[in-house]
């Protein structure tokens, strides 16, 4: 039996990650291929999300007893130096490429990381790095570390599986920071049709981002979380998240006061629930270490 | 007055299952006492699913305005004052 071998596009980011998943499900039509094999021969640019979801992918096919192997990675290209530099090829193939490789001090490499190491990370790690980096306080960035609580969370909640891969880098001249969190469970739209059936893909994300709509897997769950992440990052942050899931795409942005939603259909695939966050830098509301008091 | 600390308690405000044991310890303290002093020293940020089953239960069992006079919430932050208010004030609007 021939090996698949799929090639990673030239530049790995937005449309192209479904698409590359997509291509690998095309695959699958008679049964998961026992091995398979990722061509990094074209790639010249990713970006995090691309880092993570390819990441999340391949964690995703060894849950279908499919062996991946690389193939031209070890090819000198801006993009691999920058995937060996993220740690990537030191957790799918147990070493980095190049002895040399290390986190660049932009990023928090790519980490895999189970639900409860996940929030002791983030305020450990994640927070007193990001505060570095922009030249703020701890508590600037709080509503941020628990944006990315409430994905942890959502991921305990609503997979089998208690894991979750993040990756995060400071974009200085975009005044921007973005953090991909992923897993590779059942997806939004299938859990979202757990409760409403019938539901399109995108149809059932949006329905997944409404406040108060739940699938109350959980007691805490009062469909608060994503409309948190949203209002937090979309509406008072003006920055934008994206959440790839099963076969669509929605990018939510701010348009005036308002969170647009921008639909993308039948954009190939993604395993379990990839979710983008871009912070922009420059209107993060600056805080004050002080404790303060609740006033009611 | 009884007093509470979250992170003795439970050791952060991040999950629904630290939420439930918080929600113990508040149901009992006003069942017995007239106000209950929380502290979150130690700890910055609260979770949605961590708020709605430690406080935003009690709204079953009490109103927004009785537990705007018997809980006292101190050494704090921002996100988690925020988390608190909204979703306190947000479920008991609906239910009005």
């Amino acid at each position: 039996m021939t090996v698949p071998v799929i090639a990673l596009p030239a530049q790995f980011r937005g449309l192209t990650l479904s698409r590359l998943a997509g291509d690998v499900v095309a695959h699958a039509k008679n049964g998961w291929p026992p091995e398979l094999i990722f061509d990094f021969g074209h790639l010249d640019f990713i970006r995090p999300a691309g880092v993570v979801f390819l990441s999340n992918l391949i964690h995703w096919l060894h849950e279908q007893h499919t062996t991946v192997k690389f193939q031209n990675a070890t090819r000198t290209s801006s993009a691999l130096l920058y995937l060996d530099d993220s740690l990537f090829f030191e957790q799918h193939c147990g070493a980095k490429v190049r002895a040399t490789a290390s986190p660049r001090g932009t990023t928090r490499p790519l980490k895999k990381i189970a639900h409860r190491d996940s929030h002791a990370w983030l305020g450990a790690d994640l927070v007193p790095w990001l505060a570095v980096q922009l030249r703020i306080t701890e508590a600037s960035l709080y509503p941020f570390k628990a944006c990315a609580s409430e994905l942890f969370n959502n991921i305990q909640d609503h997979t089998r599986y208690d894991i979750g891969s993040i990756f995060v880098q400071h974009f200085p001249r975009e005044n921007g920071i973005n953090i991909c969190v992923s897993d590779f469970g059942l997806g939004i739209p299938k859990k979202v049709r757990e409760k409403v059936a019938g539901l399109s893909d995108a149809a059932a994300i949006l329905k997944a981002v409404e406040e108060g709509f739940t699938t109350k897997s959980q007691p805490g769950n009062q469909g608060t979380g994503l409309d948190y992440l949203l209002k937090t990052i979309v509406q008072a942050n003006g920055g934008q998240v994206t959440i790839y899931s099963c076969e669509s795409i929605v990018r939510f942005d701010r348009s005036g006061t308002i969170i647009k939603p921008y639909v993308f259909n039948n954009v190939g695939f993604c395993p379990g629930t990839t979710i983008e966050l871009n912070l922009r830098t420059d209107t993060i509301e600056l805080l004050p270490e002080e404790s303060e008091d609740l006033q009611w | 007055m009884v007093a509470i600390s979250i992170l003795d308690i439970v050791g952060g405000a991040d999950t629904s299952a630290q939420g439930d044991l918080v929600h113990a310890k508040l149901t009992e303290g006003l069942r017995s006492s007239g106000e209950i002093l929380i502290s979150f020293d130690g700890v910055k940020t609260a979770t949605s699913s961590f708020v709605n089953t430690s406080f935003v239960k009690l709204l079953e069992e009490w109103s927004l305005d009785e537990l705007k006079r018997r809980l006292r919430v101190i050494h704090s932050t921002r996100q988690i004052n925020d988390m608190i208010k909204s979703r306190l004030e947000r479920v008991s609007m609906a239910h009005a």
